[in-house]
């Protein structure tokens, strides 16, 4: 009758008289504790039979008793069974022997050296915390634009979710810290410890906050590598499956148009298709499209008329980010680049289907911002045509995507 | 005045020192000593004495000089028999404070 069992461990490792009340318990019904993992401890099946525990600090880093301490731990009634954590010893005897410690002023000294210990490490993860805080807050409060930077940044919830793991870190350090304070006070007033805790009370919640602090930490460390994975570009002619796509062509309506490539390194860098994921937007798509038109000049006889689009499009997980994200790209795209003269022409559009539309022109240069829903697409265009002929297009070209 | 670290003395930690004055010992050697010595009025349990015997050690009143196989020896140092005395005085003081009141 020796097969391992494992067991959630309910309560905090340092929740000393916790610990020992479950283990205590768990060997009134045949569990005998073989060793402490991570979350679980691992019991072997014997015959029930009750025993008490003791969590006994270590006296010096060592990772078992040396033969002599066994041997009067033993003589005293104490059997060794494993070590937690390189901290505790755990012993284990029958109801009824006498304790471990009989001097409890003695004991809060050994306390008091791991209470200090545990100050030191709640200062630095609060430090730590702290800075990694003032990083993020950093990025996004002083930027000029934090829900574009937020909804583009494909490790923007990577951090968040340290930070949050940053901050559970904190408040489980000071939390340890406070109770192993507590326990020296009472040590060195000369009452000794107690072996009696309720690891029930709150045990659903220490398991459900681990997991959930596993759960972000993998997270963490998963949705970068994952959204990396996901991205991809190509030639924007070698791309088969369907894209929230105006043509150039579409809009020139000239059949002496054509698409001019213009490579570099291998790379059209005028006509590609870039896909990107983020957690706020799982969806991106980055378009770039330019062309000529034989035969014709620009206005200004500049040279050959040569059109370029290039197209920006997002679905959100939520609609409410959809206006602030407009907002953020008129002043990143267009507020921000003709500052300070401000010389371009504003004018809100309007189309079944679409929440918004604003169109803003400028020598040239056209930029149409609209959305609908949970989706949001902008278009800069440095051509001759006029962009606002195409909200219903635009707003179809969305209706389709929606779905 | 510095303070010390080690304010107070307890009866068990006194005795552990004072088992380290005519000789070196290990572990087992100092709960014999106490467990004689007060004709087992001082019970000292296991986790007492190497809590004991690490505090000592880390204070510098004892140091280990020797550890054969897995067992360790250790002897009492200048600054530990300077606290023994320390402590003897303390006591001394309380006798007398306590005699000088008489019988009740």
């Amino acid at each position: 009758m020796s097969k391992s069992v494992r067991r959630w461990i309910p309560v905090s490792l340092y929740e000393i008289a916790g610990i020992e009340s479950w283990l205590s318990d768990l060997s009134a019904q045949g569990l005998a504790l073989e060793r402490f993992g991570l979350y679980f401890a691992y019991f072997r099946r014997t015959e029930p039979c009750k025993m008490i525990y003791r969590l006994e600090l270590l006296p010096r880093p060592m990772e078992e008793p040396d033969d002599e301490m066994l041997d009067f731990y033993l003589h005293n009634g104490w059997e060794y069974v494993t070590t937690l954590n390189r901290l505790f010893w755990v012993f284990r005897a029958l109801p009824g022997t006498a304790e471990i410690h009989t001097d409890a002023v003695a004991q809060g000294y050994a306390y008091d050296k791991l209470s200090r210990k545990l100050k030191q490490s709640a200062i630095v993860v609060f430090a730590a915390f702290l800075l990694i805080a003032a990083m993020i807050a950093g990025i996004y409060l002083f930027s000029e634009w934090p829900v574009l930077q937020l909804v583009e940044d494909s490790i923007a919830l990577n951090q968040f979710l340290l930070l949050l793991v940053e901050l559970a870190a904190v408040i489980q350090a000071f939390r340890i810290y406070r109770a192993i304070r507590h326990l020296v006070r009472r040590l060195k007033s000369g009452l000794p410890m107690e072996h009696y805790g309720n690891y029930r009370r709150g045990r659903n919640v220490h398991v459900a906050a681990s997991v959930m602090l596993s759960a972000a930490v993998i997270a963490s460390m998963f949705f970068p590598i994952w959204g990396m994975k996901k991205n991809w570009e190509m030639p924007l002619s070698e791309v088969s499956s369907p894209l929230p796509l105006l043509p150039l062509d579409m809009v020139e309506k000239s059949p002496l148009f054509a698409y001019r490539s213009s490579l570099f390194q291998g790379k059209d860098h005028d006509n590609f298709v870039r896909y990107e994921w983020s957690v706020l937007s799982p969806v991106q798509y980055q378009i770039g499209q330019r062309g000529i038109v034989s035969g014709e000049e620009w206005p200004d006889h500049s040279g050959e008329y040569s059109p370029s689009m290039q197209i920006r499009y997002y679905r959100l997980i939520s609609s409410a980010l959809s206006d602030p994200l407009i907002d953020d790209l008129i002043y990143r795209y267009v507020e921000r680049y003709y500052a300070p003269d401000n010389n371009f022409d504003r004018m809100k559009l309007s189309a079944a289907g679409l929440d918004r539309a604003e169109l803003f022109t400028a020598a040239g240069r056209q930029i149409l911002l609209i959305h609908a829903g949970n989706q949001v697409m902008m278009l800069r265009y440095y051509g001759e045509k006029n962009l606002a002929e195409y909200t219903d297009t635009l707003a179809g070209i969305l209706a389709r995507w929606s779905e | 005045m510095a303070k010390k670290v080690l304010e107070i003395l307890t009866e068990t930690m006194f005795y552990v020192l004072m088992s380290f004055l005519r000789q070196e010992r290990c572990g087992i050697e100092i709960a014999e000593f106490v467990e004689q010595k007060t004709a087992g009025r001082v019970r000292m349990g296991p986790g007492t004495l190497y809590t004991i015997l690490a505090k000592f050690e880390e204070e510098g009143l004892i140091s280990e000089i020797r550890v054969e196989g897995r067992k360790r020896t250790y002897r009492i140092t200048a600054r530990g028999i300077e606290a023994y005395h320390e402590e003897i005085s303390r006591l001394r003081a309380c006798i007398n404070d306590a005699e000088s009141e008489g019988e009740i």
